[in-house]
């Protein structure tokens, strides 16, 4: 005879319940406040800016190119010292936005004091934290969207070419890996509003991971792999690179970075060191996008799983936390 | 009687001919003498004959002095001409010598043979006599020759086929000899004179004199094996001469090396074999012999062929090889040059395959299911940890 255990506690109900009510209403927030509009206002600026400067160059610079359209979103122009472009440009405001977007999801309730209100209705806490950050994510991604199209509109109109359909796909891409990328910074946002009841104290976490991984992550990845694996002969050299090129790719900016450059210029064969005999007999030629895709495919996967990681991070900590206060 | 007749006159000849020769150099020589450089020639059937006479008054009075042409042979007309006008007398001073031309027409149906013609010179108080033979000749002396150094010559249809001709002038008389020639009508033939560069179709040949032509002929690659005639031909007025040369065509083998659909391009994965189905075909006009594969792959790939070598490849025929291509383990995604080639001795033939190289997508699923797992968690979360 078996004895009794104690039954496992088991949830009750779906975590779906109450789920879109939720997303629907903080996506109202999300796209009616001022932070946003103001986040639009200069992702908008500085795409507008970055894509007719990248137009101007390509109608007088490029003849003939079978990426054109892609060649909007690398084309950099010099301003002063920097060069930049639209994807570098990208790369440093959509942290920012994401960021805006989440670091006070959850402990801005908390200071609110709605937080019991909202959970006094027939709505799980599962379905509270998936709401939110479904509603940062919907947010950006139309955002995004708006802004792809816009771009891809203005080059139809100003370059006169309509786009092939591997440049749509690629393009698509483009917008589903930046998505992601938004993802895990809003996730990353939203882990320190559960972390810490200040607003201010998460939004100024968040910000410093995401200086850390943007400026001093790859100071540090080669500053480690000299001392790890000094480059006294030409293995070394090669063995260090490959150390330095894993370290920074625990970034998420690398991954971000790598996706795009494979996505964006089809003529990437390859991401990392490549052997000079590796490349004997090797023409020029731009790869098809299926390749390209599994190029980058790591990258893409893990930005993927780094979201939902941080996520159910957040999740688990969120669940764990007492919330009558 | 005739026969004796002509022994007599052929003896007078000659001591009239040594009268005159031994008179000339001769001081005390008084008299008049009636000479021509050739007395005795052989001259062409039907042609006029034109001779200089010379008539010299060696120490004697001025005097005039009556030509006659007192032998004429039938049917011969014979005029002696001076100043452009027919006359009948010259007028000599002392040690003087006056020129006149002696015409001889033959009569229409002339055969050949000698014709002997006697001219006598008459003055107040001496007489020359000048007998004449001319003997018409049997054939037509050729004018102009056509040989050859090397009058056949053999190579494939890719050689030059240049023949050294030699054209000689045998006439009396400078030339303008024009060049022509008959053969197939892809051939083209050249006329170039020895050491120059210029291209002749004629060029002038003085008399007596010889001058060297290379000609040159050029053939279509196609060509079909095979003996060919050219004819070269020539022709100054009525003188021609003609030589034919011999041409002999050998096949020579023609290798191509291509794919059936004529597709140089295809996919492989790194590290795993394609096969890629070639075509060798033989479009020359012989038959290509031990027939070798090979390829020159980056470092670290596999190229295998199923037939490494083909014994024999008869003219028009073709054979299917296939060739296994596997991408070394470290290739780049990407498009890479593979050059297969195809060599049989002088033949050869090569083709290059773009060979764009694929990952596996190996590493896709596995990317697949780190998300998967990450799903789990974010799923094994809600399950645990969910409450109200």
């Amino acid at each position: 005879m078996k004895a009794e255990r104690p039954p496992l506690r088991r949830r009750e109900g779906s975590p779906w319940t109450g789920l879109w009510a939720v997303t629907l209403k903080e996506l109202a927030d999300h796209l009616t406040s001022a932070r946003m509009r103001l986040l639009e206002g200069l992702i908008l600026l500085t795409a507008l800016g970055t894509v007719s400067a990248a137009i101007q160059t390509l109608r007088t610079t490029v003849g003939e190119d079978p990426f054109l359209f892609l060649r909007i979103f690398t084309t950099s122009q010099q301003a002063g010292d920097i060069d930049y472009s639209f994807v570098l440009f990208l790369s440093f405001l959509i942290p920012l936005a994401a960021i805006a977007l989440g670091f006070d999801a959850v402990n801005g309730e908390y200071n609110r004091r709605t937080l019991s209100r909202v959970l006094s209705q027939p709505i799980y806490r599962d379905a509270l934290l998936a709401g939110k950050f479904l509603a940062g994510l919907f947010t950006l991604a139309i955002t995004l969207l708006a802004l792809w199209l816009l771009v891809t509109g203005l080059g139809i109109f100003r370059l006169g070419v309509i786009p092939s359909g591997e440049e749509v796909g690629r393009g698509l891409l483009f917008f589903i890996a930046t998505v992601a990328y938004a993802g895990i910074w809003l996730a990353l946002a939203m882990l320190f509003s559960v972390q810490f009841r200040q607003p201010a104290t998460s939004a100024l976490a968040a910000l410093a991971v995401w200086l850390f991984f943007a400026v001093f992550w790859p100071i540090l990845t080669g500053i480690v792999a000299q001392v790890v694996r000094p480059a006294d002969n030409p293995f070394a050299e090669l063995a260090q690179i490959q150390l330095r090129l894993a370290l920074s790719r625990l970034s998420p900016n690398t991954l971000y970075a790598e996706v795009l450059l494979s996505l964006l210029s089809p003529e990437t064969r390859a991401l990392g060191p490549v052997l000079i005999t590796q490349l004997e007999g090797a023409v020029r030629g731009a790869l098809p996008l299926s390749q390209s895709l599994l190029l980058a495919w790591p990258q893409f996967t893990g930005m993927i799983a780094a979201v939902l990681l941080l996520f159910a991070g957040t999740y688990v900590l969120f669940q764990r936390q007492e919330i009558r206060a | 009687m005739a026969r004796l007749l002509t022994v007599f006159l052929a003896v007078s000849l000659i001591l009239g001919q040594a009268g005159i020769a031994l008179a000339a150099p001769a001081s005390g020589f008084r008299g008049l003498s009636l000479s021509t450089p050739y007395p005795a020639q052989t001259v062409r059937a039907g042609e006029r004959v034109t001779l200089t006479l010379t008539v010299k008054n060696f120490g004697l009075s001025p005097q005039a002095v009556a030509l006659r042409v007192a032998e004429v042979p039938r049917g011969w007309k014979a005029a002696i001409l001076g100043g452009g006008r027919p006359v009948a007398a010259v007028y000599a001073e002392p040690d003087q010598e006056i020129a006149v031309s002696l015409q001889l027409d033959p009569p229409a149906g002339a055969g050949t043979g000698s014709f002997r013609f006697l001219v006598v010179a008459q003055g107040q108080t001496a007489t020359a006599q000048l007998p004449l033979t001319l003997t018409v000749g049997q054939v037509l002396p050729p004018r102009l020759t056509l040989t050859a150094e090397l009058p056949v010559l053999r190579g494939p249809a890719t050689s030059s086929f240049r023949y050294r001709l030699t054209v000689k002038n045998e006439s009396d008389r400078d030339l303008l000899v024009n060049l022509e020639a008959r053969t197939q009508k892809s051939f083209q033939v050249t006329f170039t004179p020895s050491f120059a560069s210029q291209q002749v179709t004629s060029l002038p040949v003085k008399a007596g004199e010889s001058k060297d032509i290379d000609t040159e002929v050029s053939l279509p690659r196609e060509a079909p094996a095979g003996t060919y005639d050219i004819a070269v031909l020539a022709a100054a007025g009525e003188a021609r001469a003609e030589i034919k040369l011999g041409l002999e065509i050998t096949g020579r083998p023609d290798l191509t090396l291509t794919t059936p659909d004529g597709r140089l391009s295809g996919r492989a994965y790194a590290n795993r074999a394609t096969p890629f189905k070639l075509v060798v075909k033989n479009q020359g006009g012989a038959a290509a012999r031990d027939v070798e594969l090979s390829a020159s792959e980056p470092t670290g790939w596999e190229v295998k062929f199923d037939l490494q070598r083909i014994d024999a490849l008869q003219p028009n025929q073709q054979r299917e090889v296939t060739a296994q291509i596997k991408p070394g383990p470290k290739a780049v995604t990407g498009d890479y040059i593979v050059t297969l080639r195809a060599n049989a001795g002088d033949a050869s033939s090569s083709a290059d395959i773009r060979v764009t190289v694929y990952t596996s997508t190996l590493w896709g699923l596995i990317g697949i299911l780190l998300v998967a797992v990450a799903l789990g968690v974010v799923s094994l979360a809600v399950s645990r940890y969910g409450r109200r």
